[in-house]
């Protein structure tokens, strides 16, 4: 005769494996089809990247019922080419790679872009220590300029065409430098080794009080943005720009987000037209063969 | 200071100087804990010089590589990790510090390095480096610590080694004290064991000096206690007898059993009176008291047991005399009505005789008258013995009469009179009683026996009591008889009889030559209820009474000696000057 704890074990197991079944099987359905790839671009190391667009994968996950992973591109080229000949999903790009993509690729439907401090817009400036003399572009004819990484939006490209139009060519420049990193360029006019340079406003203005003042401000431009791949399901797209909006609206989604980026606050709309005036900046760079 | 004291400061001080030995060398480890600290620090600035160096070096290649960020977080990785740093700073020449970590607690005793870095073309940067030696004064001062805690650990150590030691010895002293109380105690105990010892000695010696048997008898009816008289009555020693049954070590007392009981269960004395035991053939009496222990805690009873066989035997004895007085005394009556009928009988057989004969003139008459011849009744009266009967008949009555007289004087009791009697008159006289004797298991014959007679001429008469002389005489003289008969010799038994006078004493000799006695015989001979006589004939006392009568009542000397297979002789002397 089987004891009443025998009986109950077998209950359990069979309520368990039913149970299970039925998970499977919902799974299934929400992850029939093959995983959608969210691609991010190398601007850090690639187990912190992972570490913080892995929640957001899961978050876009849920909301379309299919799976999400999340692909760190090898580099900047990769990247863009990655997006641009559709072999991932959705990406994550800078301005400057989403016009470049555009450019070389066609449109893609932007979801979203980035919200930073309540604002989808971002600058830069063109600092000098707080005691130097030199108070506009023009005025740093025959200085010293540092500048950050030469791929970067706020910290190069922008700057350098912004002194191009004050009619300051680089070879006018004593002496310029590509340090690497915004902090990097905010130190070195801080430590005096340049007269000026160029950071993303937030870099300047956590070294303000270190005795940094700005010039000259960069013009504002849209923030990174999230696009898809131009033939991803339109139902998804919708789905997926839904979702990225209402990040903002529940405290997981605010996670999230300062997981990624300790300043973002939300994600809001954005068009191709939001990018026109990089495009025009970039033009002329190129015109320049800065690029 | 006390004695006391003095020796406790001198049993101390050994550790004292110890103690002080520890505490000067403690001082110098002090001393040199100071010139360590010294040398230390001149160490840690030398390698706090190789710090800046090696920071230097690493600040210098970052500004070379115009990687400024970097700056800051090397001087802070470098800062948190080397604990004794406690402040680094990078400023640039104009005055920017580019990076800077600094301690939040304050430097204990910081040092202060600094630097200048060079860098391509732009300038110098100088480089601080404050240090903090606290590490040092820290390790140092741990060390003193630990100096301290040992050496507080071994005065700790030492003291407790003093106080042990010293207690140690109090404990010796106490032990040593406690020791001596006990030794005290045991020697008390040792007297009072020695006293019970003696005591125990002394009522063993009391009881062994009791002739009497003691027996003690616990409840259950067994020995406790078995005096010596006891030993020597059963042949058992005391280890022997103890714990045994008393019924089963004194058979002859199984009747005793009950007595046992009733005096332990009433507490009174019982008393048995004229138990009889046989030993060795012989008739013994005891007399049984069984005392019952009263005392608290003790049961059992004490057996007292004495041989009453020689008071009993005085006391037949006593009967008997008082028999035999009895008897004499009838003797004595029937004597004097024997008397009478002899004489008759003498003079009777005197006048026939007297009758008979013719020469008497009377005879002479009445013969012619009855015309008679005298001399031819003479004649038939020979031939026919009558003559001869009549002899007979006067020679018996004399005798009976010469018997009976015998009788007479030797029963009445003298007044014990000195009298100078003859000493021959006396053998004489007790010859004839012996060879007269009555004695109604007559086992031997007198007659037989030969009787040699030595008398001095010389002795005269002897002062006795000759009643009592006599007595002794045929006491002699009957046991020699006795002796001799039954003996089966090849000679002839033979008395010797002898007198003589030998300085100053009357010397009566009494031999025979019959189977003599052997020197335990001997020894015992004049013992009272001795004798070698079979049982009935005779009561043994004989020779004690005739030894009594000769060396008290007459202060003479009775001896014996004896030749086994030869002879007996006993030799009488009798002082002849004695005051009556």
């Amino acid at each position: 005769m089987d004891s009443p704890t025998r009986t109950w074990g077998l209950h359990r197991v069979s309520v368990l494996g039913a149970v299970a079944l039925l998970v499977l099987a919902w799974m299934q359905e929400v992850y029939a089809d093959a995983p959608l790839i969210l691609a991010v671009h190398p601007y850090q190391k690639y187990s912190t990247l992972m570490r913080k667009y892995t929640p957001l994968a899961g978050y876009l996950s849920e909301a379309l019922r299919r799976e999400v992973v999340v692909r760190i591109g090898r580099d900047y080229q990769d990247h863009v080419a990655y997006i641009g000949k559709n072999r991932v999903d959705i990406a994550i790009m800078g301005p400057v790679s989403y016009v470049t993509t555009v450019a070389q690729y066609g449109a893609k439907p932007i979801l979203a872009r980035f919200e930073i401090n309540g604002r989808p817009l971002f600058q830069g400036a063109i600092i000098v220590r707080q005691d130097s003399t030199l108070g506009n572009l023009s005025a740093l004819r025959g200085k010293r300029f540092a500048f950050g990484d030469r791929a970067s939006t706020m910290s190069h490209l922008v700057p350098r065409f912004m002194l191009s139009e004050a009619g300051v060519d680089v070879y006018d420049l004593a002496d310029y430098q590509f340090l690497g990193s915004h902090d990097n360029v905010a130190l070195a006019v801080l430590a005096g080794d340049f007269d000026a340079g160029a950071v993303k406003e937030e870099v300047f203005y956590n070294y303000q009080e270190r005795g940094l003042k700005a010039i000259a401000f960069t013009p504002a431009l849209s923030e990174h943005l999230f696009v898809a791949r131009s033939d991803l399901d339109p139902e998804d797209i919708q789905t997926l720009r839904d979702a990225l909006y209402s990040l903002g609206d529940s405290e997981r989604g605010r996670a999230i987000m300062r997981g990624i980026k300790k300043t973002m606050t939300g994600m809001a709309p954005a068009k191709d037209a939001d990018y026109d005036n990089l495009r025009g900046i970039l033009r002329t760079l190129d015109d320049q063969g800065v690029r | 200071m006390t004695k006391a004291t003095a020796m406790r400061v001198k049993r101390f001080s050994p550790w004292a100087g110890l103690g002080v030995l520890v505490v000067l060398l403690f001082i110098g480890a002090l001393g040199l804990l100071e010139l360590q600290l010294e040398r230390m620090l001149e160490d840690y600035d030398e390698h706090a010089q190789d710090d800046i160096e090696l920071i230097g070096f690493l600040v210098h290649d970052a500004l070379q590589q115009q990687d400024y960020d970097r700056i800051d977080s090397l001087l802070k990785e470098w800062g948190k990790r080397r604990m004794h740093t406690h402040g680094i700073r990078l400023t640039t020449a104009n005055g920017f510090v580019l990076g800077e970590f600094r301690r939040q607690e304050p430097a204990r005793d910081a040092l202060y390095l600094s630097k200048k870095i060079p860098y391509s073309y732009k300038g110098l940067a100088t480089l601080e480096l404050i240090k903090d030696r606290r590490t040092v004064h820290a390790g140092l001062e741990r060390l003193r610590l630990e100096l301290i805690l040992g050496a507080l650990v071994i005065g700790l150590v030492l003291w407790r080694l003093v106080t042990l030691s010293m207690w140690q010895r109090e404990k010796a002293e106490a032990l040593r004290v406690q020791t001596e109380k006990l030794d005290r105690a045991n020697a008390r105990l040792q007297d009072v064991a020695d006293e019970i010892y003696h005591m125990r000695s002394y009522l063993k010696n009391i009881l062994d000096s009791m002739p009497s048997i003691l027996v003690g008898v616990n409840d259950m009816g067994c020995v406790t206690q078995w005096n010596v008289s006891a030993e020597k009555a059963t042949n058992m020693t005391a280890d022997e007898a103890m714990g045994r049954h008393f019924v089963d070590l004194f058979p002859w007392a199984k009747s005793l059993a009950g007595g046992l009981l009733e005096a332990m269960r009433t507490g009174r004395p019982v008393h048995a009176e004229r138990m009889v035991t046989r030993e060795d053939d012989e008739l013994r009496y005891s007399d049984v008291m069984i005392y019952p222990l009263v005392a608290s805690g003790t049961h059992g009873v004490v057996v007292r047991v004495d041989d009453i066989t020689e008071r009993v035997q005085i006391e037949q004895m006593m009967v008997q005399t008082e028999k035999m007085m009895t008897v004499g005394g009838l003797a004595a009556g029937m004597a004097h009505e024997i008397n009478n009928p002899l004489s008759g009988v003498l003079q009777s057989c005197q006048n026939i005789l007297r009758r008979l004969s013719p020469e008497l003139e009377a005879n002479q008459a009445v013969a012619r008258s009855l015309d008679l011849d005298l001399r031819r009744m003479g004649r038939f009266l020979e031939e026919r013995g009558i003559l001869g009967f009549l002899a007979a008949i006067r020679d018996a009555a004399e005798r009976a009469s010469r018997i009976v007289a015998d009788m007479l004087s030797f029963s009445r009791r003298g007044t014990r009179e000195f009298e100078p009697v003859s000493a021959v008159d006396m053998l004489e006289g007790v010859v004839r009683l012996a060879s007269s004797d009555y004695d109604l298991k007559k086992k031997y014959d007198f007659k037989r026996i030969d009787i040699v007679r030595e008398y001095d001429q010389n002795l005269g008469p002897v002062p006795c009591d000759h009643t009592e002389i006599e007595q002794v005489l045929l006491n002699l003289i009957k046991n020699a008889a006795q002796a001799m008969f039954g003996y089966g010799a090849q000679r002839p038994a033979r008395i010797v009889l002898r007198t003589a006078k030998v300085d100053g004493f009357a010397r009566i000799e009494v031999e025979d030559n019959g189977p003599g006695m052997e020197e335990k015989t001997l020894q015992r001979v004049f013992e009272p209820f001795f004798t070698t006589k079979p049982p009935g004939v005779g009561t043994g006392l004989g020779l004690s009474v005739s030894y009594f009568i000769v060396a008290e009542q007459h202060k003479g000397t009775f001896s014996v000696n004896s030749t086994p297979g030869q002879g007996t002789c006993f030799v009488i002397r009798l002082p002849l000057n004695i005051i009556p």
